[in-house]
């Protein structure tokens, strides 16, 4: 992993088309501006490996849960 | 063409009906190919064509949560190649957890009806979960008449 250090108004770029500038630096979090093609998406990691994980689950449903829930079992 | 599915055995499925996932779904990134069982009304299942045991329980959400709104930034929409608002067909994936259900308004899928091309969005929405209880339909219409 690549490492480095910015100060605030600062920018990063990655290849020709993204790029990351360091909007705000406070207290124990920092505030990122990102630019970047419309095609990619742009995610916190933690959500996306929550929504990942939920995914996961969800495409495990039981049947038989399912018909419980919705009262289908006759 | 023909679909073998756990769930439902084998399934015909007509090919034009096929939605595409250009990007995978998260945590499926390989499957790109899904269809719509109609189950029981707002419910669908969302199948995956190319793996028997792959599927999502999904709802239309407006029934459930009349105020669900969020704006589709511009990317997604060119993405989609949505030219008007009604070519946006909006699910959601439902869980079950505890013996309850609830529904990921978080991230919900919009598929563009013309075209059958879909994704599933992260919303950046503080208002909205992954795990929103699913209120009861009948509830639902008994109150607000």
């Amino acid at each position: 992993m690549l490492v480095l250090t910015r100060k605030a108004n600062q920018t990063v770029n990655i290849g020709d088309d993204i790029r990351i500038k360091i909007v705000e630096i406070g207290n124990g979090y920092v505030k990122l501006g990102i630019e970047a093609p419309r095609e990619t998406p742009i995610y916190r990691e933690e959500l996306y490996e929550k929504l990942k994980q939920l995914n996961q689950e969800a495409a495990k449903l039981d049947m038989g849960k399912l018909k419980d829930f919705l009262g289908l079992k006759e | 063409m023909k679909i073998n599915t756990t769930r439902f055995g084998e399934v015909e499925i007509d090919d034009n009906k096929i939605i595409h996932f250009p990007m995978g779904v998260p945590g499926f990134p390989d499957l790109k190919r899904y269809f719509l069982i109609d189950y029981k009304d707002p419910i669908k299942w969302l199948h995956a064509v190319d793996d028997p045991d792959t599927a999502f329980i999904t709802a239309i959400p407006f029934p459930f949560f009349p105020d669900y709104a969020f704006s589709m930034k511009d990317d997604v929409e060119t993405f989609l190649e949505i030219k008007k608002p009604e070519d946006a067909a909006i699910i959601v994936i439902l869980i079950v957890a505890d013996n309850a259900l609830y529904a990921n308004l978080k991230a919900p899928i919009i598929i563009n009806s013309s075209t059958l091309k879909g994704v599933q969005i992260l919303l950046d929405d503080e208002r909205y979960d992954f795990r929103a209880p699913l209120p009861s339909l009948h509830q639902e219409e008994n109150g607000s008449k």
